[in-house]
């Protein structure tokens, strides 16, 4: 679209009837208040609405950079804080401790941000003493204004210290429940419960030393002293992407039991896998001081008793889960990670009551049988790339379209190198009908793009691809469309480092660059209809997929490098300089951005979690971005219209 | 002391890139005005210094930070010192270790500007 047709098409949607907009409001308004009724806090499941509609394609601006020209004098060639339909609305630091898993929870009359760290070891600003680095609480009920609550240290029982190995610290991933959501057997376990909250999170890096790991509990309901109830499946290893269902109570906790676990009545040694050695262990945690073992559960040919080779997925054993969704009567698990991904549909009710089973076998619940393990299977596939991509997030989209049922699955891989190492696929994000869940089948395809993906990021910043090898064709019959080809990689000289005749590229930043998550909350105004995701150099990018078939790119937030400080307010404290760096080709390192995850509140506000210690960015959409949140073609946010975009599908003017 | 130092790293390290050429005008530039936090750093031999190797020559580190996580090709474990200049200015020392515990990569970070890596040796493939 042109800009003159631009202008005026904003002005003709500026004279969409007035009660039109009233509608929109009081649609909004109600699923704002509805918003604690779906997953992971309530059993309710929103129902996207799709469309055909051709809306143009957009090549997002430029990033900007720290030096626009790199000269004798100006050698920075990191970028700097860029927006394109979005806006900064607050930050804080976390005190610069690496920063997983971003978590904001509507608690009482306040929300309050779960913010989960990598292992380290940083000074608290609440008690100036060196912490090894756990769960940071901050009250975000102001954006503008963060208030840094609560640090919660590693526990020690990981074996870690600030002077010494940090090799099993780190508290990556967590989850909340509150007491009120989470069903109870009697009236005393109700009472016990009422208006309190809990955290669940891992205690472990996956990375660690085996057996030492768990999972642990924590009344949050005061979030400036939080208190330790209970540790779960204590002596696990490679724990990582727990889910928990606040309904239900059903928590789906992931890694593996190590030797130290052995002892314990809910140890189940012998699960095998691939890569990241890491399966399901599923509890009943409505009391969450009293956690119930239901079963362990994963990929079919990763139960202790299967034999090579497996019957499926791409290598065996099977890849371990990165994580699992449920919704509804539906688990949605990822595999593989960043390589060798598989996605798998599971019947949740068959997977939770199977071994309750008549007929079931003595050993279920720790050592299922292979028919007992492809029993609640519904559906499986592999991902457009093969081999060289991973299943880390696997979201479900349940829509309709035209008045017909259409359900999708938005997937994540992981990049995994620093940047674009020699060999390995750029790392995207997909979309699957899963419609038909016995065969589910790729969409939104981009045969140019190295993962074969419109919901992709190329690495220059001209948003072209640099240096890419394509990929070959291979053989898979699960990939879900007619071209299984592999991924296209980066080549040897993806990036002239630091060229002052080059601007450089999203390869160039020390750090990695591909998509790593997308956001997990069902949050109803943007569901169906954005995919916000995390994307490392290349900070938060959101794409717009009303019409699933045709995603566009319509917004993205790259922050600033700290450069001042880590104090509350990015100041020195106690000197300046937050992000850390990170070492790519060749030893060459730069401390710049390093967005590793992403998640929204119910108010639609944007979290973002930075690798590299930056910290925390709370984000508003503006501009087409908000507009297409809410369900408009226009833009939704005038005051804050940064759209700079291009169109670049000239001929194609929207069809409203 | 400098040239020992240099020529050490320089014999194990593997770096080919323009970093080292930024180490070479570095040091030529400001070997005067070496800060003893620097001078100490120069002493990591990489591939083979510990944590305990790190500790000894460098105190207590001002930050650490280990993001290896189970997809991760570099393994993650670094720590910061930062450095008063005395100038109104600081910078950091930042040293990486490899997956076997050996430092990989000791550089200086300016508070604004290009970092300078003072040693780098290539890290050995990350699997579990």
């Amino acid at each position: 679209m042109s800009r003159k047709k631009n202008r005026l098409f904003r002005k003709a949607l500026a004279s969409v009837p007035i009660h039109l907009t009233i509608t929109t409001i009081s649609v909004c308004a109600s699923v704002y208040a509805l918003a604690q009724s779906y997953p992971p806090y309530g059993p309710d499941i929103p129902l996207a609405h799709f469309d055909h509609g051709n809306r143009p394609h957009l090549t997002p601006p430029p990033p900007k950079l720290m030096c626009p020209v790199l000269s004798p004098s100006c050698q920075d060639a990191r970028t700097a804080q860029s927006e394109w339909n979005t806006q900064l609305l607050g930050y804080d630091t976390l005190d610069g401790r690496s920063a997983y898993q971003p978590l904001v929870v509507h608690q009482g009359n306040r929300y309050i941000a779960y913010m989960a760290h990598h292992a380290g070891c940083a000074i608290s600003r609440l008690n100036l003493n060196n912490e090894v680095n756990g769960t940071s609480l901050l009250d975000v009920t102001n954006p503008q204004h963060p208030i840094y609550l609560a640090h919660i240290p590693n526990s020690p029982s990981d074996g870690a210290t600030c002077t010494g190995s940090l090799d099993a610290a780190g508290n990556q991933m967590v989850h909340v429940c509150g007491g009120d959501s989470l069903p109870s057997n009697s009236r005393a376990e109700e009472n016990r419960k009422r208006g309190h909250y809990y955290m669940l999170r891992t205690n472990g890096n996956a990375s660690g030393q085996p057996g030492v790991e768990s999972h642990e509990i924590w009344d949050t309901t005061n979030p400036s002293s939080p208190v330790l109830l209970k540790t779960i499946d204590s002596g696990a290893t490679n724990t990582h992407k727990d889910w928990w269902e606040c309904y239900s109570g059903v928590a789906y906790l992931v890694g593996n039991d190590g030797t130290a676990s052995a002892g314990s009545p809910d140890s189940a040694p012998g699960w095998q896998q691939s890569g990241s050695t890491q399966h399901m262990k599923i509890y009943n945690l409505h009391d969450p001081a009293n956690p119930e073992y239901i079963r362990d559960f994963g990929f079919v040919g990763q139960q202790p008793t299967a034999t090579p080779p497996a019957i499926e997925g791409l290598v065996t054993p099977p890849t371990g889960i990165h994580g699992p969704i449920s919704a509804g009567d539906r688990i949605y698990a990822a595999y593989g990670v960043g390589g060798n991904g598989a996605i798998q549909i599971l019947d949740r009710s068959k997977v939770l009551n199977g071994c309750k089973a008549s007929g079931a076998s003595a050993n279920c619940a720790k050592s299922p049988t292979q028919s007992e393990m492809l029993a609640p299977q519904l559906g499986w596939f592999t991902l457009p790339g093969t081999s060289l991509q991973g299943g880390h997030t696997s979201f479900p989209i349940f829509g309709e379209e035209n008045g017909k049922r259409r359900n999708l699955i938005l997937v994540t891989s992981e990049e995994g190198g620093n940047e674009c190492t020699a060999g390995s696929a750029p790392h995207a994000a997909w979309l699957y009908d899963v419609t038909d869940e016995a065969n589910p089948k790729y969409i939104a395809e981009d045969p140019n793009d190295p993962a074969r993906t419109k919901m992709d990021v190329p690495n220059g910043f001209d948003y072209k691809w640099v240096g890419i090898i394509p990929g070959n064709g291979v053989t898979d019959n699960h990939c879900g469309t007619t071209n299984c080809s592999q991924s296209g990689i980066y080549g040897a000289s993806v990036t002239p480092q630091d060229s002052p005749t080059n601007p450089n590229n999203f390869c160039n930043q020390g750090a990695r660059f591909g998509v790593h998550s997308s956001t997990e909350l069902f949050y109803p105004p943007y569901y169906g209809r954005l995919a916000i995701t995390a994307w490392f150099t290349g900070g938060l990018r959101v794409f717009d997929i009303r019409n699933p078939d045709d995603p566009r790119a319509i917004a993205y937030f790259i922050p600033e490098p700290n450069d001042t400080g880590c104090g509350p307010k990015g100041g020195p404290s106690p000197g300046p300089g937050c992000t850390m760096a990170n070492t790519g080709r060749d030893g060459h390192t730069v401390n710049a951005i390093h967005t590793n995850n992403v998640e929204v509140d119910d108010r639609g506000l944007i979290y973002i979690a930075d690798r590299a210690g930056t910290g925390m960015h709370i984000i508003k959409l503006t501009g087409q971005a908000a507009g297409a949140g809410a369900g408009n073609d226009n833009d939704n946010d005038h005051d804050h219209d940064n759209d700079h975009g291009h169109d670049n599908d000239h001929d194609n003017d929207h069809d409203h | 002391m400098i040239l020992l130092g240099v020529f050490g790293l320089a014999s194990i390290s593997v770096a080919q890139d323009t970093e080292i050429a930024s180490l070479v005008t570095w040091i030529c530039t400001s070997a005067v005005a070496l800060d003893a936090q620097t001078k100490q750093a120069l002493k990591i031999q990489v591939g083979s210094a510990t944590r305990e190797d790190v500790a000894r020559l460098m105190g207590k580190p001002w930050r650490t930070s280990n993001d290896a996580d189970c997809e991760a090709e570099q393994y993650g474990e670094a720590w910061e010192y930062l450095v008063d200049e005395a100038n109104g200015k600081f910078f950091r020392i930042h040293v990486a270790f490899n997956k076997d515990g050996k430092v990989s990569v000791v550089a200086k970070i300016p508070q604004r500007g290009k970092p300078v890596v003072l040693a780098y040796v290539a890290e050995k493939e990350h699997q579990h």
